[in-house]
């Protein structure tokens, strides 16, 4: 994924492409956490125990960040497929934010914020293909 | 489009066509005026394929543009698409033909 958008967003600086993706730490925890799950969905009753310990341990910074560049994406595509009309932009944004209050519901545990990000960036990009 | 040989040894320029499913083949002439006409199609030949190439350029830089702007997005699904099963798997729950269920007795 950073080669295509390296390669896709000419004029871009590769400092500016890395806040749209997950930093090396998270995404390290999350194939940790992938393969413990595969280990644990086949009948390793240790890697459940470990998949525990892991999720303790890694899972409020892995959604902190994960809900973050889902954020900042949605952002960069309304920049991008908007961007020159603000009026658009600030509905759209208030759009979203109203979806995501729906979609979260009250108190919200951090998995279901990262879910809402998840629900809401992607009928922003079908919005977007749509165009 | 071809020039066709004719047996006195002149050439005669002709075009082909579809036409309701069958080819139909339509003679041009001979001579200053097919040799101009032929130029003239072989052109226009060049042009719709330098057309069709750059049409296939835009839809290419097209393609990457929307997958750079999907690819932060998709990178955030494919996360939470781990951690939700990370998740049910370390409550419990296990796959049953592509459904989330609780094991009994677990909590």
């Amino acid at each position: 994924m950073p080669e295509a958008n390296a390669k896709a967003k000419p004029g871009h600086t590769p400092g500016a492409l890395e806040r749209y993706q997950l930093p090396v730490e998270v995404r390290e925890s999350l194939e940790e956490l992938r393969e413990l799950s595969a280990r644990a969905e086949a009948g390793d009753t240790e890697a459940r125990k470990e998949l525990k310990q892991k999720l303790r341990e890694s899972s409020p910074a892995v959604v902190a960040r994960a809900s973050d560049v889902g954020r900042k994406a949605q952002h960069l595509l309304i920049e991008t497929v908007f961007g020159g009309s603000p009026l658009t932009e600030l509905a759209l944004s208030g759009r979203l934010d109203m979806m995501r209050e729906e979609v979260a519901g009250e108190n919200p545990t951090p998995l279901e914020v990262l879910l809402t990000e998840r629900v809401v960036a992607c009928w922003m990009l079908v919005e977007v293909f749509d165009r | 489009m071809a020039w066709e040989r004719r047996k006195r040894g002149g050439r005669y320029y002709t075009r082909s066509r579809r036409e309701k499913g069958h080819v139909v083949r339509e003679y041009v002439g001979t001579g200053p005026f097919a040799e101009i006409v032929a130029a003239s199609d072989r052109t226009r030949r060049e042009m719709e394929e330098a057309e069709r190439e750059q049409e296939g350029d835009r839809q290419r830089r097209e393609m990457e543009r929307l997958e750079a702007l999907a690819a932060p997005i998709l990178e955030l699904s494919e996360a939470a698409e781990i951690l939700i099963r990370a998740h049910l798997m370390a409550c419990g729950y296990h796959r049953h033909k592509g459904e989330w269920r609780r094991a009994r007795g677990e909590r």
